[in-house]
C-alpha cells in the first residue's frame, strides 16, 4: 500500500470528518495578522485513560489530514501556539504530533491537542 | 490552475532593519509558495499594521521562471510610518512584447511588472530604522 493509497483510505476510514481552520498569528497586539488554512479533521474528546500528563479534561484531539494543509501551502510544522478553529470557536493548540501518523517519512495526518 | 485560492506570501513582525530578507515559508520548508502552474491572475494584498518607530519598508513580490534560480520583481510596495494596505492585480495573459530587464530587490518604488507569472512566488523585504510596538507586515495572494 502506498502513502497515496493510505491517504485515500484515511478519509473513508475515519468517516466523521469536518472542516476546521488551522490558524497562525504573527506578531503581537490586536492588529496582528493571521493566516487560515482549511483542512478536514476528526474532532474527538480524550478517553478517560488518555487524560494524563499535559492532557486535561475538556481537551480535544484533532486528527487533521496533512495533505489539506500542504495544498494550502501552510508552513509546517504546526506548532504549540497555533490555533484551531472548530465550529467557529478558536482553540489553542497545546501540542502537535507529526510523528504518530506517518508512513515512513510521509506525513498522513497530524494529531493536535487543543484547549479552549 | 489546479489549486486556486488564497496563499500566504508571508507575515513578518518588524523590528531592526533588514536587507533582502525573504519572509515567505511554504509547507515543505521552502522559502516560496509553489505549484502555481497555470495561474492566470494574481490579486496581491500587502498590508502594514504600523506600531511605532522605523523609517522605510520596501516590499518586493517576486516570481521565478527558472525554478527559483532567478527571482524577478513583479511588484514593489513602499511603506513609511503609517498603516496602509496596497492591492494590485497581475495578469499572466498581458502580452509583453518589449523585453523587460528583471530586477531582484531593486524595482522602482510602488510599481509593478504585469504579464509575468511564474510557478512560484515569494516576498523579499528591506527596511530601514527600527520598527516597534507590534508593527507587522502581511502579504496575501489570491491566485486564479
Amino acid at each position: 500500500m502506498t502513502p497515496a493509497d493510505i491517504k485515500t483510505a484515511y478519509r473513508a476510514f475515519l468517516g466523521e470528518f469536518e472542516p476546521v481552520l488551522i490558524r497562525r498569528y504573527t506578531g503581537a497586539g490586536a492588529s496582528r495578522p493571521y493566516f487560515d488554512a482549511e483542512a478536514q479533521a476528526r474532532v474527538m474528546g480524550y478517553e478517560p485513560h488518555e487524560i494524563v500528563g499535559t492532557i486535561s479534561q475538556g481537551d480535544r484531539k484533532l486528527i487533521v489530514l496533512a495533505e489539506d494543509l500542504i495544498a494550502a501551502q501552510f508552513a509546517l510544522p504546526v506548532k504549540k501556539g497555533d490555533k484551531a478553529v472548530v465550529r467557529g470557536v478558536e482553540l489553542n493548540i497545546e501540542a502537535a504530533d507529526d510523528s504518530t501518523r506517518r508512513v515512513g517519512t510521509e506525513l498522513i495526518a497530524l494529531e493536535l491537542q487543543c484547549r479552549g | 490552475m489546479n489549486t486556486p485560492g488564497i496563499f500566504n506570501l508571508g507575515d513578518y513582525a518588524l523590528s531592526t532593519a533588514v536587507t533582502g530578507t525573504v519572509i515567505t515559508a511554504g509547507s515543505d520548508g521552502a522559502a516560496y509558495i509553489d505549484d502555481l502552474d497555470g495561474m492566470l491572475a494574481a490579486n496581491i494584498q500587502i498590508k502594514l499594521a504600523y506600531g511605532s518607530g522605523g523609517t522605510n519598508l520596501k516590499v518586493y513580490v517576486q516570481t521565478s521562471l527558472d525554478q527559483g534560480a532567478t527571482w524577478v520583481d513583479v511588484a514593489c510596495a513602499v511603506f513609511t510610518t503609517a498603516s496602509a494596505t496596497k492591492v494590485i492585480n497581475l495578469s499572466g495573459l498581458t502580452p509583453k512584447t518589449t523585453a523587460a530587464t528583471p530586477s531582484d530587490g531593486a524595482m522602482t518604488d510602488d510599481t509593478a511588472l504585469d504579464g509575468v507569472l511564474g510557478d512560484r512566488f515569494r516576498v523579499k523585504i528591506t527596511s530601514t530604522g527600527t520598527y516597534a510596538t507590534s508593527t507587522t507586515l502581511s502579504v496575501r495572494m489570491m491566485a486564479r
